[in-house]
């Protein structure tokens, strides 16, 4: 018996420190502390595939995005959310946008209006987990935005710099120890001294290798470069190599390495007029994943932290499954926080939600990502709201690191393909419907309704006598409601509870408490502002005459006053709500571009001078690794560029190109 | 041996723990357990219309299959939730999804007109609205089957009916099944309750009446095997070039 008890303290003991991190005296310590910090607060990378590297006023950058794992290149599952920005050299934000991702993908686009000045602007994105980590991880490509007709375009016409070099060997044998990892995945630890086992190669992008002391005190740091292997290539074919304006163009694309049973693969396809010779320097998914997004001038992690197992701290939470809304709530007076409060967003489409701040007064609550309207409003049942300090923490990060986008030059032989760009640009916004610049809206899935959905009881007024009161109103034909004055001051609806005896509605009852009253989502705490709108502008009186849950707060029944617009019909928000600012998420648009097969568009003799032909950010391969897709030219001769980037569900990034050529009739 | 077996068998997690584990699950664990710890699991979809429809003296029920709420999948509000545990009353014409809160059982209508689609009891179902025919009432339907022409809907419905006369067990009321079936052509909408109508829909042509005979279609309202039926000729048609 006494064996057994210490064969369960010795497991429990060895479980403890199999489990929890403690600071490093041996290698296995810290292997086990550095699998520990990786794996439990892994990172992620961004990937943005734009349309094209250089654009116009009066164009739309397209892009898709790719959210991967940091280390395996796999669909990262922490975040549903991603943000975008468009800053200028300065850092300031121009343009910001906040994408869906599924499955770590998602697209999305910006228009680049004519009031934007030439220059080079920095592309930014993030999820709201990497916000937990140093800024030099995000995603952020230099993006070059001419405008053709304002002037200081002459002043970015210099030159640009070669790319750097970035191989260099491991020569380092100094210290004791030594530790080897790509991406954080360890590859090698062991003994300087064992040079024999010493792995030869290591996986493609770049590995670090350190040195430690006796003490398991980092000496120095090196890394390994890899080059990708070639099944990151893909491979493209064309019929032809040159083709006739408005000629319809099928295209392949194969990935090298085919696997049995392998996943489909989802890539982004685009297709922009370029003149050889003028590349801008761009980058394309495999060579960010494996290299650029690891040459940051820090590790993803911190070696003391690793060293003494201390966890690092996150004050962003993940988006996992949807929008989050996180923020602060405290005190200005004697009045204590509410336990909880509610989060509403007002309208035709209105959305309720409930909020608890924790000890510290921070609240996080999810919401849909098919919210639209700008308008937060943060409410409590008897409670004024603006007793409080109330903060939502920004979605956006303002940026502190200087933008790379300061490095990128146009150089002068840019000049001719940038005056043919310029007119192209110009004869397409002048001819081409509106949509061929901004794309097409895609029409919305879910029918408008209120947050509750159905009513169990609604009058839409108009069927009714209009009466110029709503004291007449609800005398002459409201039923199934009663308005109580609930303090010697506020009258409240109180609603006849239908469910209380299912088989007879005249045995039901009336409600104990007061019933959730609200005008297009705004809760309405005194019946006064009821009694003095004017009915004419409500278009209809929902009731849900049973209980609502929300949170801990149980609502003893809804009546909605719904007006026409969803917009309150003119009156003012109550004074003891406070209203905030939401940024909604993008709805993507669809590319569109012209099918000269259909009859309304064979005879068109509408100029088509279109610079990007075919954007697609969903072309998925079949179970052979082929995908086609087609695209037909514009009226414009000149030198087209094919660029596929994409990304295999095992997390080997795909790129490839293929060039062609328009030579007219 | 038996202290072998013991030690190995107390071990075997330790040597789980210390292997390299770059699972993506493993890999989210801690990130997961933050995001856990301030946001209650299925936060949004607790929000909502009590679930409060009992009826005493009645036969059956007023549920799709069975009073037992079952996991299912369910989109909802633009969110994916892949296990969740939910139940359809099709006399009432309610989804609700149940769930225990400080130790009281919460069930919580979702509003309708949000959902997605929900996978339950093998069925699929999503929230349509109302064509522009006016033939199908919006509402939720199960998608019997999606082809490339043809789509199959059915609007499962059950009503209560008096039973006071054949009640062998003394129940009042009888809860009885009143599926109603359409078939989708485009934009053209037809509701049909059997073979006559399905034929006039789709046409008695020779092709037709061939797929029908070939494959021993009975096609005959309240069989099991008809929705299986339809959607097997529906199917057949399309492959035909």
């Amino acid at each position: 018996m006494k064996k057994i008890i210490l064969l369960v303290v010795v497991w429990a003991g060895l479980l403890f420190s199999a489990t929890a991190q403690k600071t490093a005296t041996t290698l296995s310590g810290l292997t086990a502390n550095f699998r520990e910090t990786v794996s439990h607060f892994p990172h992620e990378k961004v990937f943005l595939d734009t349309d094209k590297n250089l654009y116009l006023t009066g164009e739309t950058l397209w892009f898709k995005a790719y959210c991967v794992d940091a280390a395996l290149h796999t669909a990262s599952f922490l975040s549903s959310v991603l943000y975008i920005e468009i800053l200028d050299h300065n850092g300031n934000a121009l343009f910001q946008e906040k994408i869906l991702l599924k499955n770590g993908q998602g697209s999305g686009q910006f228009f680049l209006p004519g009031e934007m000045i030439s220059g080079n602007y920095n592309l930014r994105a993030y999820t709201a987990w990497m916000k937990n980590f140093s800024e030099n991880f995000f995603y952020q490509q230099p993006l070059l935005i001419i405008n053709p007709l304002k002037s200081n375009t002459e002043n970015l016409l210099t030159g640009f710099p070669g790319s750097k070099s970035i191989t260099e060997e491991a020569k380092n044998d100094t210290g004791k120890y030594v530790l080897a990892d790509t991406r954080g995945l360890i590859q090698y630890s062991g003994s300087v001294s064992d040079k024999l086992s010493f792995p030869r190669s290591f996986p493609p992008g770049i590995s670090h290798i350190t040195w430690f002391d006796e003490t398991f005190r980092p000496l120095g740091d090196k890394f390994i470069f890899t080059p990708a292997s070639p099944e990151t290539e893909l491979k493209l074919s064309l019929p032809e190599k040159t083709f006739h304006n408005r000629e319809k163009i099928q295209a392949e694309i194969q990935t090298t390495s085919q696997q049995p049973d392998s996943k489909p693969v989802s890539l982004s396809v685009s297709v922009y007029k370029y003149t050889p010779g003028t590349d801008l320097p761009t980058e394309n998914i495999v060579d960010y994943l494996l290299f650029a997004s690891d040459l940051t001038p820090s590790r993803r992690f911190n070696w003391e932290q690793v060293i003494k197992g201390t966890q690092p701290v996150t004050t962003w939470l993940p988006e996992i499954h949807s929008p989050l809304i996180q923020g602060n709530i405290r005190a200005t007076g004697a009045v204590p926080v509410p336990d909880y409060f509610h989060l509403i967003f007002p309208g035709k489409s209105s959305m309720f939600y409930t909020a608890t701040a924790d000890d510290g007064k921070n609240f996080a609550v999810e919401i849909s990502p098919e919210i639209q309207t700008t308008d937060l409003l943060f409410w409590a049942d008897d409670v004024n709201m603006n007793l409080y300090d109330l903060e939502i923490s920004p979605s956006f990060l303002p940026a502190k690191v200087s933008p790379k986008a300061e490095g990128v030059l146009a150089g002068e032989n840019l000049r001719p393909l940038l005056e043919s760009l310029s007119l192209n640009t110009q004869i397409t916004n002048a001819y081409l419907p509106f949509t061929f610049v901004r794309g097409v809206e895609n029409e919305k899935i879910y029918p408008q309704s209120a947050f509750y959905g159905s009513a169990d009881i609604s009058y839409n007024l108009d069927d009714y006598t209009r009466f110029p009161t709503m004291d007449e109103v609800f005398t002459e034909y409201i039923r199934y409601v009663i308005a109580r004055k609930k303090k010697e001051d506020s009258e409240s609806f109180y609603l006849w509870d239908l469910y209380a005896n299912t088989l007879s509605i005249s045995n039901s009852i009336f409600f104990e408490e007061p019933a959730l009253t609200m005008i297009d989502g705004v809760p309405v705490g005194d019946l006064k502002t009821i009694w003095s709108f004017d009915p004419r502008k409500i278009k209809t009186i929902d009731m849900v005459n049973r209980k609502y849950n929300a949170g801990k707060k149980l609502f003893h029944g809804i009546i909605y006053f719904h007006t026409y617009k969803g917009d309150l019909a003119g009156e003012k928000i109550p004074a003891d709500i406070v209203q905030k600012i939401y940024k909604p998420i993008q709805e993507p648009r669809s590319f569109f571009s012209p099918d000269y097969e259909k009859e309304e568009w064979k005879n068109s003799r509408i100029p088509d001078y279109r610079t990007l032909l075919y954007w697609n950010p969903e072309v998925y391969t079949d179970a052979q690794g082929k995908a086609l897709f087609s695209f037909f030219t514009g009226d414009d001769i000149g030198h087209y560029r094919i660029e596929v980037n994409g990304i295999s569900a095992e997390g080997t990034p795909l790129y490839g190109t293929f060039d062609f050529e328009v030579k007219g009739e | 041996m038996k202290k072998i077996t013991v030690l190995v068998g107390m071990l075997f997690p330790v040597f789980l723990s210390f292997a390299q584990s770059d699972t993506e699950k493993a890999r989210v664990s801690a990130a997961y357990q933050i995001y856990q710890q301030q946001i209650p699991l299925h936060q949004m979809l607790r929000i909502g219309r009590s679930y409060e429809h009992f009826y005493l003296s009645t036969e059956g029920n007023q549920y799709l299959v069975d009073p037992v709420p079952r996991t299912g999948e369910l989109l909802y509000e633009g969110v994916w939730y892949p296990e969740i545990t939910l139940n359809y009353d099709i006399y009432n014409e309610l989804i609700f999804v149940s769930f225990t809160l400080e130790g009281y059982h919460r069930s919580v209508i979702l509003n309708e007109k949000r959902v997605g689609y929900m996978n339950l009891h093998g069925m699929r179902f999503v929230y349509l609205s109302e064509d522009t025919n006016k033939q199908m009432p919006a509402g939720i339907y199960q998608e019997a089957y999606a082809g490339k022409a043809y789509s199959f809907w059915i609007k499962r419905k059950k009503k209560l009916n008096n039973n006071s006369v054949n009640s062998s067990n003394g129940n009042r009321y009888k809860f009885v099944q009143t599926d109603l079936y359409y078939l989708k052509n485009g934009e053209e909408v037809t509701r049909f309750s059997g073979k006559s109508d399905l034929l006039k829909t789709l046409g008695s042509t020779p092709e037709v009446m061939a797929v029908i005979r070939e494959n021993k279609l009975r096609l005959k309202p309240g069989k099991p095997e008809f929705v299986q039926e339809v959607t097997e000729l529906l199917r057949l048609l399309e492959q035909k070039p």
